[in-house]
């Protein structure tokens, strides 16, 4: 797929400083430009910050919870309110797959999902896919 | 008014005796008594008439010489002296005409008595008049003229040699009766005395009946009626509950025996009542003895149960922590190498990209393995709860390959459907149907070189379903078909071709179909291809 936005800012979010670095390697050879932060509070600055186009957000960082909650707080709340149209993409290491019953359903908590959901590790090709896609879908 | 005395009767034997017995001897007594009265009346009027007879042959007598003599009027007078007799109603001569030539009354001579009268029927019933008469038809009872009862008799006078043979030739030889005396005797006394006699027995009968009667009932109330009482009272005690009671009774009639033997019967009761109240006590200690054995094994089970939902949780726990863990780590490894091997790495030498490529491999095979170690480990555990609904065959094989043909580099195996488009729905778990048709044709694919070819068909049964996925692949070797589908085996064979595999895959098919009540089996020949086939039960309702 044709790059949509070369040098699309994308925010990795994810407490593994290793897989920071191999993702942000990956996604780079693609000409995307990458922001990181380690754990949500260090997110929220980064965000107001950095403004990135899309968020990578890995659920497994201490509870699951924190990673639904964060992105209900990005898509609704006032403080993020020019960043309640970017996409996120959740990472996660359990299957969390739409359809899969071992997933947390946020919208039983009364929270507003993340837009796509990839497995831990992203095949790269996959993640590239989805990241246009949702890039793409902006756009419009 | 009579339901009610029935109905006393009915529950007092003592009513019922001296009403039964009352009646027999009412009955017996009444038949002695009538029976007597008339045999006793029999005799008496046997003997009126004896009499009767005797007097109108004296009367006869006594007139004979002067009807010899022909002084009729001494004849009269005599009569008319007899006629005054108390109890002689009326005495007459009849001559043969029939008319009176002499009676007590002299009014009466000359009167005429028709032959056909009721008086007259003994002899003159029939047409030609009876010559003699044996005493009793000489006598009969009647009401006379009067109206009272009397007594006639008929005393035909016969012609006698004294009679014809008389001075006054008036009556011929050849005429053998010259004409009748008729007496009549008033039954008056008679019948008083009858009447009086009756009367004596008839109150004789009812005091001796009411003597009976009285005596028969005291006699029942004082050695039936009270001893039954006394029987009952006692029964009744000892029925609530009093078994210490004893009637003791003093008779040693049968009534008596029977009290006695009631009393032995309360006496063994009581005795019974005491072992069982003895063995009562014994079974509750008994019982007491043994719910406390068991409130204890109870308590051990329950103390043992938490243990074992503790060390279950435990391994859960533990599992999800070695599951998320090793992810995380594998994640990390399979990304760095990935990205090795997309970077141009022309400084690695062949040997050490063939090394990286393993590492990846295995990397993400480990992946896979946790993924379906989850999985297994969830359709095992009840949560995985089957959710059962009708599944078109066709579609979900479609949907399958396209996912294997998007992932797979192979690209030159030619994938055959042969499913009739009628084919009944399959009743069954989508996801789980899903799983183990993925498996099956990703393993198919795996195992298949090219160029191959893996057939899908399904054939329907009377009650089941058969599904075959084969393949022209590597084969399966006879010794390990068995143990194709335990967890985490692998074949000798399969590794040896350095296919990259869990071992659990055909492990998850067969708990998936054996949970719907299914089964798994296969075929193979080493080198030629395998088949595996899935047999399905068909929903109640769609049983031919």
């Amino acid at each position: 797929m044709k790059m949509s936005k070369p040098g699309a800012k994308i925010l990795v979010i994810d407490d593994d400083p290793d897989f920071r670095k191999v993702i942000s390697l990956t996604l780079e050879s693609k000409s995307y430009n990458i922001v990181t932060a380690r754990n949500p509070l260090e997110a929220r600055e980064k965000l107001l910050a950095e403004k990135p186009d899309l968020i990578l957000l890995d659920i497994m960082m201490d509870s699951i919870f924190d990673g639904y909650s964060l992105c209900h707080e990005i898509k609704t709340s006032e403080k993020f309110h020019e960043l309640k149209n970017t996409p996120i993409i959740f990472i996660s290491a359990v299957k969390e797959k739409a359809g899969s019953r071992l997933a947390f359903n946020p919208a039983e908590q009364g929270l507003v999902g993340p837009d796509d959901y990839i497995d831990k590790p992203p095949q790269p090709e996959d993640l590239f896919d989805r990241i246009e896609r949702l890039l793409n879908r902006i756009r419009r | 008014m009579v339901a009610i005395s029935f109905l006393m009767l009915r529950k007092n034997l003592a009513a019922k005796l001296i009403f039964y017995i009352g009646t027999i001897l009412v009955l017996t007594m009444g038949i002695i008594a009538f029976v007597n009265i008339n045999l006793q009346k029999k005799h008496l009027i046997e003997g009126i008439q004896r009499n009767a007879v005797q007097l109108s042959q004296t009367i006869e007598r006594s007139i004979k010489y002067d009807m010899l003599t022909t002084r009729t009027d001494y004849v009269q007078r005599t009569l008319e002296e007899i006629g005054k007799q108390e109890g002689i109603e009326s005495v007459r001569i009849f001559d043969k005409k029939g008319s009176i030539i002499a009676a007590d009354s002299a009014a009466d001579i000359g009167r005429f008595i028709d032959r056909q009268q009721e008086a007259c029927s003994t002899c003159h019933q029939a047409k030609d008049p009876l010559k003699s008469l044996s005493s009793q038809d000489k006598t009969r009872i009647f009401i006379s003229e009067k109206g009272t009862r009397v007594l006639g008799i008929i005393n035909p006078i016969y012609n006698e040699p004294e009679c014809f043979n008389s001075a006054c030739h008036f009556h011929p030889k050849e005429q053998k009766v010259l004409g009748v005396m008729d007496i009549l005797l008033s039954l008056a006394e008679f019948d008083e005395l009858i009447g009086t006699g009756q009367r004596q027995i008839l109150l004789s009968l009812i005091f001796s009946f009411l003597m009976i009667a009285v005596s028969t009932g005291l006699i029942i109330m004082a050695f039936v009626n009270a001893p039954i009482h006394k029987l009952m009272e006692g029964t009744q005690k000892i029925a609530s509950g009093d078994l210490s009671y004893r009637i003791r009774s003093r008779h040693s009639d049968e009534i008596g025996r029977l009290a006695n033997s009631f009393d032995d019967m309360s006496v063994s009761l009581k005795n019974s009542r005491e072992e069982i109240e003895q063995w009562n006590l014994k079974l509750k200690n008994e019982v007491k003895r043994a719910t406390e054995k068991l409130t204890q094994a109870n308590e051990m089970l329950n103390i043992a149960n938490k243990k074992l939902r503790e060390l279950d949780n435990m391994k859960s726990d533990f599992m999800r922590r070695i599951e998320h863990g090793s992810r995380s780590h594998l994640s990390v490894v399979k990304s760095c190498l990935n990205l090795i091997l997309r970077e141009p790495h022309s400084e690695l030498s062949d040997q050490q990209e063939a090394l990286i490529e393993t590492a990846e491999r295995r990397s993400s095979t480990m992946l896979e393995l946790l993924d379906d170690y989850l999985l297994l480990s969830y359709r095992k555990s009840a949560k995985g709860a089957y959710h059962i609904e009708p599944v078109q065959l066709a579609d979900l094989m479609t949907k399958i390959i396209a996912e294997i043909r998007a992932k797979s580099l192979k690209k030159n195996i030619v994938i055959d459907i042969h499913i009739p488009s009628d084919f009944p729905q399959v009743w069954a778990d989508r996801s789980g149907l899903n799983e183990v048709f993925s498996n099956l044709l990703n393993n198919a694919s795996k195992y298949t070189e090219e160029p191959g070819t893996i057939t899908i068909s399904a054939k329907q049964k009377e009650d089941y379903i058969e599904i075959h996925v084969s393949d022209t692949g590597i084969g399966i070797a006879p010794e390990d078909l068995s143990k194709i589908f335990d967890e985490f085996y692998r074949s000798p064979n399969a590794k040896s071709y350095q296919i990259e595999g869990t071992g659990l895959g055909l492990a998850i098919v067969k708990e998936i179909v054996e949970a719907h009540h299914g089964r798994i089996m296969v075929q193979s020949e080493l080198g030629k291809g395998s088949t595996f086939t899935v047999v399905l039960p068909k929903c109640a309702d769609q049983t031919a």
